[in-house]
């Protein structure tokens, strides 16, 4: 049996406003709700609200045989809380059917795992509480900001109690072996890791709408007769991507939500031995097969699959240096406020924006950043860690 | 004497120091009692409209054409029938420099400038408004009744020297800034200006054929006698000074010695500039003062470029970039600061200094700068020693707060030193130099005179 095991990644970063050099030690409001709950609505209607729909309709017609799993950052749910509440209520039917699984991730989307191993265990903790009080599950299968995983990772995790972590099935890791099978991680004692298949992913989430591309259109049905063709001795296909893929990156007009509409029928009706399962289905079905090496961190972004998309060049690592230098403080200040406004600060996206690469990884920066360059929202980030930790007496 | 002004900035449009220089002098000229006939060009006039009386002091101004009206669709504003004084093409100044291709980086200026009127003064087409201004200033002003033309930079020397060959009038031209200041200019044999259709070759010819130059300071003297063989009997020092506020010098303010010690630099991010060597300063006295800041005012072409190596130079949440800042929070940033920094490279004179001593803030300068000539009591250290440049400031910062320290000794002294400048007392110099320009073309060079500006 080959199960296909959808993951989908929800997530919405606060924002920052403009905060030049002159607000520091004036005014403390770093975010840009405006902009914050603009962005929530409109994806939210593009995206988040229909495509919930379509799942919980395939769910519901396949009588749960269509399953899929979700990893919502704890700042996407507080979006949604303050702005989008429909959201939640939607997230939850799906949650009701029995048939999708949440993942745990960091409550801030957050490069805690790299940076602060307590601040890690305090955002892991923050994030179990939101999906049990908002979902009412209680997560065993973890995925780290962006797929960032290596063996310091990895023992985090287990440490934490989990059972599997998902993770990018990149070149430089299998060496041409394939994705398709749970690993175990070598430096882990056999931690299992269900990796992403990453050409197949990346037919539906960033070439399904490129003309260019030699096999635009893509139907379901071609869809489903590569997963037929595939040789034998797969035990699933991690299909992990962006949530905001469908509709929002993809829009309706490019058939993506019939695509996905017709997908979980076309899998169940094949002759071939597919079904769908999600993670912890997965991991409890199957051992380990081989072991795996990391010798370096390996994420899902950009065409490196390293940190580079993060701590890249110098402004990201200076400003990424500089946030975790106040995490002690921040932690020990004894003001709820402050130390949410400094948490809010660790989201990885903060130093996505400062990368200065070129080419085509260069335009995906861009197309997420509210700044008109990295050296804008460098000085902008600068100066708001330069106010926080004016508050939290640290010079 | 009757005086015909060949401006290209004048306040309201003002992009840079030069703007209010044209303005100091020219007014002071006015009140000396010349009879001064100010010419600008077009692009001067809606600034002054937009004030509606309210404008400065100082003559009427005549607009001249500036835009080119390309009268042929041929591409009448480029090509090898230019005018001789002008460059082909401002990119071949700077080279491929400008990202965006265009030339409002031609001069250091454009959008580089905090002032307001940057971008239309130093647009894309300045070759081709140049033009233009030269054109229409032939037509508008041979006529005119004056006894010596005075041009300032580059920009009018083409129209005064045509207006010069015209009507037989002797012309002065006024260097404020020069293309070896701004560097990327080619030097061939070390002189400036040889390769033609440059904005160095503009300049060469000015220097050369006018009756008399005026420099900005002793270190532009040098510049023009090294660079562009001018010739030394010729070139006259009319130091600039500063347009009073109205309000008297402030007292250095007492600093709190709690609060950060704080540096400021405020000027455009042109490498001409020198702040490359203002952040290497920086990191020196990270060493010695680790809470110290440093604020950078401004905009230009090197803003990312310093911005990533703050960076990289481990200086961030020590370094912070204000951008382009209005005049009001200029001055309150100078009144904050405990030192000004002004770290150029090549400064032919460099206003912000004065600015800064009236706030009662105190300085430090580079000897290769034109200011450092006026302020002598202010510590003025070699541009690339960076660590030399840390001792200074730290040496300043160590004394913030304290009755009769360095620091308020600096500012009591560099105060003395403003009172002495004034565009009255430049004018006078000025007026020796046009006197000098009206004598030679009259006849044979009177000797003695062509000096009588240096001080």
């Amino acid at each position: 049996m080959t199960s296909l095991v959808f993951y989908f990644q929800v997530h919405q970063p606060f924002r920052v406003k403009a905060y030049p050099h002159d607000a520091i030690g004036v005014r403390h409001d770093y975010y840009d709700d405006w902009l914050n709950e603009d962005v929530a609505k409109r994806v939210a209607e593009l995206c988040y609200l229909p495509m919930n729909q379509t799942l919980l309709d395939a769910i519901e017609r396949t009588d749960g045989a269509f399953r899929c799993s979700f990893s919502i950052s704890g700042t996407a749910i507080r979006q949604f809380e303050l702005w989008a509440p429909e959201v939640l209520t939607s997230f939850r039917r799906l949650a009701d059917t029995g048939a999708v699984e949440f993942l745990c991730e960091t409550s801030r989307h957050s490069l805690a795992a790299l940076a602060d191993p307590e601040e890690f265990r305090i955002q892991v903790e923050e994030q179990r509480e939101l999906l049990k009080r908002h979902f009412g599950v209680v997560p065993t299968s973890f995925r780290n900001t962006e797929l960032i995983t290596d063996e310091r990772v990895a023992a985090q995790v287990k440490a934490l109690g989990f059972n599997v972590l998902l993770a990018e099935g990149a070149d430089q890791l299998l060496h041409g072996k394939t994705s398709n099978i749970v690993y175990g991680m070598e430096e882990a004692d056999g931690f299992p890791l269900m990796l992403r298949d990453y050409p197949l992913s990346d037919d539906i989430a960033f070439r399904f709408s490129n003309q260019a591309w030699e096999q635009f259109p893509l139907y379901a049905e071609t869809f489903v007769e590569w997963l037929e063709t595939l040789p034998g001795g797969k035990s699933f296909i991690g299909l992990y991507m962006d949530y905001e893929t469908f509709g929002e990156h993809q829009p309706r007009s490019t058939g993506i939500f019939e695509f996905m509409a017709a997908l979980p029928d076309m899998v169940l009706a094949s002759e071939k031995d597919l079904d769908f399962a999600t993670p912890a289905e997965l991991a409890a079905r199957e051992l380990p097969q081989e072991s795996i090496r990391y010798p370096r961190p390996i994420s899902w972004a950009d065409e490196e699959r390293d940190l580079s998309a993060w701590l890249g060049n110098h402004m990201q690592r200076a400003a990424h240096d500089a946030i975790y230098a106040l995490a002690e403080a921040a932690r020990t200040c004894g003001d709820a406020q402050l130390l949410e406004e400094w948490r809010d600060m660790t989201t990885s996206d903060h130093v996505y924006y400062l990368s200065t690469k070129c080419a085509s990884d260069g335009d995906v920066h861009q197309y997420f950043s509210p700044y008109d360059s990295p050296h804008d929202a460098f000085l902008t980030i600068m100066n708001v860690i330069e106010d926080l930790g004016q508050r939290l007496g640290v010079r | 004497m009757k005086v015909l002004v060949l401006g290209w900035e004048y306040p309201p449009a003002v992009a840079g120091g030069l703007g209010a220089a044209c303005h100091g002098l020219t007014s002071a000229l006015s009140e000396r009692g010349h009879d001064v006939q100010l010419a600008l060009p077009e692009a001067c006039r809606p600034y002054a409209e937009e004030l509606a009386g309210g404008g400065p002091s100082g003559p009427d101004p005549v607009y001249v054409a500036s835009t080119w009206e390309r009268s042929s669709p041929s591409g009448a504003g480029r090509g090898a029938d230019f005018h001789p004084y002008a460059t082909d093409s401002p990119s071949s100044e700077h080279g491929a420099r400008g990202s965006d291709g265009s030339a409002a980086s031609v001069g250091g200026r454009g959008w580089t400038g905090w002032g307001a009127a940057g971008s239309r003064l130093y647009g894309a087409d300045l070759v081709g408004s140049v033009r233009a201004f030269t054109k229409s200033a032939l037509e508008r002003l041979a006529h005119l009744d004056f006894d010596v033309i005075h041009a300032h930079d580059w920009m009018t020397y083409p129209a005064a020297l045509q207006l010069r060959m015209a009507t037989r009038r002797p012309a002065a031209v006024h260097v404020h800034s020069t293309a070896y200041d701004r560097g990327g200019s080619r030097m061939i044999g070390g002189q400036l200006g040889l390769e033609r259709g440059t904005i160095a070759s503009v300049e060469r010819a000015g220097v050369r054929t006018a009756d008399a130059v005026c420099a900005v300071s002793g270190y532009t003297r040098g510049v023009l006698l090294q660079h562009y063989g001018a010739d030394p009997e010729n070139v006259h020092v009319v130091y600039n000074a500063m347009t009073p506020n109205g309000s008297p010098p402030r007292s250095p303010s007492a600093s709190d010695p709690s609060t950060p010690p704080t540096a400021l630099f405020l000027g455009r991010l042109t490498r001409q500039k020198g702040v490359g060597f203002l952040l290497r300063a920086a990191q020196h006295l990270a060493e010695t003062h680790p809470t110290a800041r440093l604020l950078i005012a401004g905009d230009g072409e090197e803003r990312s470029r310093l911005i990533e190596s703050v960076a990289e130079l481990g200086l961030a949440g020590r370094v912070f970039f204000l951008g382009s800042i209005s005049d009001e929070a200029k001055r309150e940033a100078y009144r904050k600061a405990d030192v000004f920094v002004l770290p150029s490279v090549s400064e032919p004179f460099g206003l912000t200094p004065l600015e800064a001593l009236m706030e009662g803030t105190p300085v430090v300068l580079t000897s290769t700068s034109g200011v450092a000539e006026v302020l002598r009591s202010q510590p003025a250290v070699e541009p690339w020693d960076a660590r030399e440049m840390a001792r200074a400031i730290a040496s300043i910062f160590d004394s913030r707060g304290q009755a009769g320290g360095q620091a308020a000794a600096l500012v009591q002294s560099g105060q003395e030193e403003l009172r002495k400048l004034s565009w009255e007392r430049s004018a006078e110099y000025l007026e020796s130099a046009l006197e000098a320009a009206v004598a030679r073309a009259k006849g044979p060079p009177a000797k003695g005179l062509a000096l009588g500006g240096t001080r």
